[in-house]
C-alpha cells in the first residue's frame, strides 16, 4: 500500500572546499536554526534547509522529520556552517501573544553543486 | 446545514479537563462521535468521487459545501447531538457554518503543504478581545490514515500566537509538531489560528478529510461545564504549561500569561444565551 519515506538527504555532510582550491561553482546552502533563546547553546526548536546546490525544486519539506539536524547552532558551526544572522533582543509587551518564531539563526555553507 | 440549534441539554458538552486540553494544545480529537455504519456510509459517498481533487458535483470545482450538500450521510454525522454540544461548548449558542470543503490528498502526492493558519490576521494586530474570539475548524478522517497517508500536521500550542498565516511558509519542522494519524471515523476540533499543513500521500489510495469552519454568533464564554475550573490541579496545570511546547522557548511564559486570560474569560459564567449578538 505504501512505499517507505524518503531519507532526508540534507544532514549529510558535504565536501568544503579546501584553502586554494577554485572556488567556481559554489552554491549557497541556508540552514536557518530557531532556538529556545538567544544563547547559541540553547536547544534547537525549529529548522529549515534551502539548498541552491540542488537542482531539485522539491526540498525539504515541513514535516518530513522530527529530529534536528544539529542540538545546536553552536553545533552547527562546528561542522562547518557560518553564522550570518544573529536574532536581536525581543522585548515582549506584558500580556501581548507572541508572534512568530524567535531566537532564528541564519547560517549559510558554500558548497558545490550536487 | 448552516446554522445550529441549541445544544440537547441531555447531551454532554465540553468540561474542564477537556477544555483545559484545548486552551493548551489548540485542539480536541475524537474518535468515538460517529457510529460505525453512518461514518461508512460517508466514506462511500467520498469513493464516489471521480477526480481525487476537491469534490465537484458535476462540472463545478473548489464550491463551498459542495460535498455536504449533497451528503446526507454527512449532514447525519454533523447533525449528531454530540458533536453539536461540542460545537455548543467551543463556540456558544448559534454557530454558523461558514463554509466546508471535502481534502482530497491524491495518492502518490509528495508535495507536503506549506504551515499555514486559516484564519489570516495579517495586516491588522490582535486586540484583546479578537485574541478570545475564534472558529472552529473540524477535520473529519472518515478512513485510516497512518502516517504515510498524509494525515493533517499540526503544531499543538501555536493558536495563542498573533501573526498572519502567509509569513509561517519559511518554516519547514519544528519540534513538538503532530501527524493526525489514526483510525477511521475521527473528527478534530481545532482552534482557527493553529498552524497547520497538509502532508504528503505516499500510498496508492487517496486520503479524504473534511474540513468545515464555525464560527460564533455570541461572546465565547461560559458555554461549557466550568465545574472545578479553579481547582488546584487545573491552577497546577496552569502554572506548569510553559513546559508544555518546548517550541515555545523563552516565549512560552509570554505564551501562559495569555492563556491564563483566555481561560478566565472561557470561565465566565454570564454568557449571553442563544439568539443574542456578539
Amino acid at each position: 500500500m505504501s512505499e517507505a519515506l524518503p531519507a532526508n538527504r540534507y544532514h549529510a555532510p558535504r565536501k568544503v572546499l579546501a584553502t586554494g582550491e577554485t572556488p567556481i561553482q559554489l552554491r549557497q546552502q541556508i540552514l536557518i536554526l530557531h532556538a529556545a533563546s538567544m544563547d547559541l547553546s540553547a536547544g534547537t526548536v525549529a529548522w529549515a534547509l534551502f539548498d541552491g546546490s540542488s537542482p531539485d525544486d522539491r526540498q525539504m519539506q515541513t514535516g518530513d522529520a522530527d529530529k534536528p539536524p544539529y542540538a545546536t547552532v553552536l553545533e552547527a558551526m562546528r561542522d562547518g556552517w557560518r553564522v550570518i544572522q544573529l536574532p536581536p533582543p525581543e522585548d515582549p509587551k506584558s500580556g501581548e501573544a507572541p508572534r512568530y518564531l524567535g531566537h532564528e539563526y541564519v547560517l549559510e555553507r558554500m558548497v558545490p553543486p550536487s | 446545514m448552516t446554522s445550529s440549534s441549541a445544544p440537547n441539554e441531555t447531551v454532554a458538552g465540553l468540561n474542564v479537563p477537556l477544555m483545559t486540553q484545548f486552551v493548551m494544545d489548540g485542539y480536541l480529537e475524537f474518535t468515538d462521535l460517529v457510529p460505525e455504519d453512518l461514518n461508512a456510509a460517508v466514506h462511500e459517498d467520498q469513493l464516489r468521487n471521480p477526480e481525487q481533487i476537491r469534490w465537484s458535483p458535476s462540472t463545478a470545482t473548489n464550491a463551498p459545501n459542495a460535498f455536504l450538500d449533497t451528503s446526507a450521510p454527512l449532514q447525519d454525522a454533523l447533525n449528531l447531538p454530540r458533536v453539536q454540544a461540542i460545537l455548543a461548548s467551543l463556540l456558544g449558542p448559534g454557530f454558523v457554518l461558514d463554509h466546508s470543503y471535502l481534502h482530497v490528498t491524491p495518492a502518490g502526492k509528495r508535495d507536503a503543504q506549506k504551515w499555514h493558519v486559516d484564519h489570516d490576521r495579517s495586516g491588522r494586530h490582535l486586540t484583546r478581545d479578537d485574541l478570545f474570539r475564534f472558529n472552529i475548524l473540524i477535520a473529519y478522517f472518515t478512513h485510516e490514515v497512518p502516517a504515510e497517508m498524509g494525515p493533517t500536521l499540526v503544531l499543538p500550542g501555536s493558536h495563542v500566537r498573533d501573526l498572519g498565516g502567509h509569513d509561517l511558509s519559511r518554516y519547514r519542522n519544528i519540534v513538538g509538531q503532530k501527524l493526525l494519524a489514526g483510525p477511521g471515523g475521527r473528527i478534530a476540533f481545532m482552534h482557527d489560528s493553529m498552524w497547520h499543513c497538509a502532508q504528503p500521500n505516499l500510498t496508492s489510495e487517496p486520503r479524504f478529510m473534511f474540513k468545515a469552519r464555525y464560527h460564533p454568533t455570541v461572546p465565547q464564554h461560559g458555554h461549557f461545564d466550568t465545574a472545578g475550573w479553579d481547582s488546584p490541579e487545573i491552577r497546577s496545570l496552569f502554572r506548569e504549561a510553559a513546559q508544555r511546547h518546548p517550541w515555545q522557548g523563552t516565549a512560552g511564559d509570554q505564551a501562559l500569561v495569555v492563556r491564563d486570560a483566555w481561560w478566565k474569560y472561557l470561565c465566565r459564567l454570564d454568557a449571553p444565551q442563544a439568539g443574542a449578538s456578539a
